[in-house]
């Protein structure tokens, strides 16, 4: 599963100007990759993920994934089936217990119920999450924890490219580094293509390729692959 | 969109159980608004039913703001035969049947002086016999009486000459050899003494307190007893009938018409060919329903105005529903552009948001039902109570659209 952006750009206006968020920007990310979007604030690395997302469109420049252009695609089924995000807010379904956060992407692609309540209780062990914490709401969780949650999440829908926006920035370090390992393996045990926004040196140190945005370029900083 | 997203809301949502309740207060509001109309309706109808008295008297006579109809034909209403009898003959006047229910209310104007007083001490009391007259039959005209105070027919014969007075009389009182009191009375049968004058004096069996009321009352075999020493003459007799249905008011000044004079609010003396007494009265009959018309209006103006503000409250209701319906959905601006993150498609949530408030109003709706027939007033309007749940549909179709639209998924975004 591959993620190519070619000759990417995107500009939005403001109450005062127009910010060239992303200028022509190009690359490609492989699956089994764990890359790091590192830069300063305002540098564009959110908006470069949003257009990855499918969240924007580019005013030019295209985005592929696996060869498929997201322009033509249905971008419903791409995020069911191909492209998730992982937020820095969680962003879990409040009143839905810890196992059924997990089991929604799956029921969303018409999963029986009971092969995906199966699915979910594997993913979350996986994630560290016991039995304990499936009735479990997510305003009872630590941040770690939903973060986790959020990652078991993603990684039941199956989707092979999963892009995160400063997973780490709300956990403190050693809940930080669980869920860098848990992204790693993502990248390195299932085969995804994982990118991670973030301004963590400590997460782009551990990266297969460091991409750094300023001023809504992109260069490739470090490739360790 | 998954239904256990749908489950979660119906059975963990706080602000779901609010918006039913607030759908729920909406439709029963209405409901008791409903009811207030159809209240104030039935009151109008109600109203119809306050006694208008007829009274037939002379002008000097009792006062009625109802209707008079003037000159002494309470004789050809009312005969008395003697002193005891309870059956008036009536004559056979063809009176319609809701003219059934008549009180008997016979007033005489006397002049008393206590024996010994100085000549210009002089007090006006009435002595008026109130009696109800049933099974009134115009085809027969006879009629059962019953005395005011319900007194035993046997009661009044053992005491024919009873009185009740005001406690104030007591002082013009005077005890009997027998040991009961007795009211020594001069009697005028007119007010400035130039009629009859006669000395007489009855049996005080009762005495009434808190009334400013000087009138002394006895039964109308009393009365008429004293009519008939008076002679024939005796003024300001009247008779008092209760209209049984007041709709009938515009057929009995009909009737009056015909068997009297006509009416003429001017007081003008009209020939009636048709006078059925035959009496050549003096004075117009009115009806005089001033206080029915003012409360019908008051009622009418009411009922007008609850008719006119009726389509403003329901569409208030409706935009306070649909209002609250957009919000609890833009309330959940975040979760729901997670559901589209994750893939649900836009159609999906927003039917789904459609459902959850479609469940809501029907439960609301139940609750507004329940809460209506705990409330007698309430009328239960179902018209009215699917308008505002469809309003808050609406509400719901608007918010949905907004947040899983392209600016609602973007927020995902600006919080990262």
């Amino acid at each position: 599963m591959t993620l190519t952006l070619e000759n990417v750009s995107f500009s939005y206006r403001t109450r005062y100007q127009t910010v060239n968020a992303v200028k022509d920007v190009s690359c490609a990310f492989e699956a089994g990759t764990f890359s790091a979007l590192v830069g300063r604030s305002g540098s564009g690395k959110t908006t470069l993920l949003s257009l990855m997302a499918g969240l924007e469109k580019p005013d030019s420049g295209t985005i592929t994934v696996n060869g498929e252009s997201m322009a033509q695609a249905d971008i419903d089924r791409l995020r069911r089936e191909q492209v998730s995000v992982i937020y820095q807010n969680y962003n879990l379904f409040p009143l839905l217990t810890v196992l059924e956060n997990v089991m929604y992407p799956l029921l969303l692609k018409k999963m029986p119920r009971k092969e995906a309540e199966q699915l979910a209780r594997k993913t979350l062990a996986r994630v560290g999450l016991d039995a304990g914490y499936y009735k479990r709401l997510p305003a009872m969780l630590s941040g770690g924890e939903q973060q986790r949650v959020a990652i078991a999440r993603t990684l039941a829908s199956g989707t092979e490219i999963i892009l995160a926006d400063e997973p780490t920035g709300n956990l403190d370090g050693e809940n930080a580094r669980n869920i860098v390992d848990l992204l790693k393996g993502l990248a390195h045990e299932d085969g995804c293509c994982v990118v991670v926004v973030t301004h963590d040196t400590g997460i782009a140190d551990q990266a297969d390729a460091v991409y750094r945005m300023d001023s809504g370029a992109l260069t490739l900083d470090q490739d360790l692959g | 969109m998954p239904f256990l997203y749908l489950k979660s809301r119906l059975t963990r949502s706080a602000s779901g159980l609010v918006l039913t309740l607030l759908l729920a207060v909406l439709a029963w509001f209405f409901c008791l608004y409903a009811g207030l109309e159809a209240r104030k309706a039935e009151e109008r109808e109600d109203a119809w039913d306050i006694p208008v008295e007829l009274v037939i008297t002379d002008l000097r006579g009792t006062k009625s703001d109802q209707l008079h109809v003037y000159g002494s034909a309470l004789w050809a209403f009312m005969d008395a035969e003697s002193e005891t009898d309870q059956f008036f003959t009536v004559p056979r006047v063809d009176l319609p049947a809701w003219f059934s229910q008549i009180r008997v209310k016979s007033t005489l104007y006397f002049k008393i002086r206590q024996p010994g007083a100085p000549a210009d001490f002089r007090e006006l009391v009435g002595i008026t016999s109130l009696d109800t007259v049933q099974d009134f039959d115009p085809r027969l005209g006879t009629a059962k009486a019953e005395f005011f105070d319900g007194a035993s027919t046997e009661f009044y014969e053992a005491h024919g000459t009873a009185l009740i007075i005001p406690e104030t009389y007591l002082e013009l009182t005077r005890e009997g050899e027998d040991g009961r009191l007795y009211l020594p009375m001069t009697v005028s049968t007119t007010l400035n003494g130039s009629g009859t004058t006669f000395s007489w004096e009855a049996e005080v069996t009762g005495v009434y307190t808190g009334s400013d009321s000087t009138a002394i009352y006895c039964a109308w075999p009393l009365a008429a007893k004293l009519m008939e020493q008076a002679g024939i003459d005796a003024f300001a007799d009247s008779i008092s009938a209760t209209v049984a249905d007041a709709r009938r008011l515009d057929e009995l000044g009909e009737l009056l018409k015909y068997y009297f004079t006509d009416p003429d609010p001017a007081g003008a003396p009209v020939e009636n060919p048709h006078d059925y007494l035959h009496i050549n009265y003096a004075f117009a009959s009115v009806i005089h329903d001033e206080t029915l018309q003012e409360t019908l209006k008051s009622f009418d103006r009411s009922i007008a105005t609850l008719k006119r503000l009726r389509p403003l409250l329901l569409i208030l209701e409706m935009s306070v529903a649909a209002s609250a319906a957009f919000f609890s959905v833009h309330m959940r601006k975040r979760e729901l552009s997670v559901a589209r993150s994750l893939g649900t498609p836009q159609t999906a949530v927003v039917l789904t948001l459609l459902e959850e408030t479609l469940i809501f109003s029907v439960i609301a709706s139940a609750v507004a039902v329940g809460a209506s027939l705990a409330v007698p007033l309430c009328v239960l309007s179902p018209f009215y109570m699917a308008a505002i749940d469809l309003a808050a549909l609406a509400g719901t179709a608007a918010g949905g659209l907004k947040v899983t639209g392209r600016s609602g998924i973007l927020s995902l975004k600006e919080e990262t």
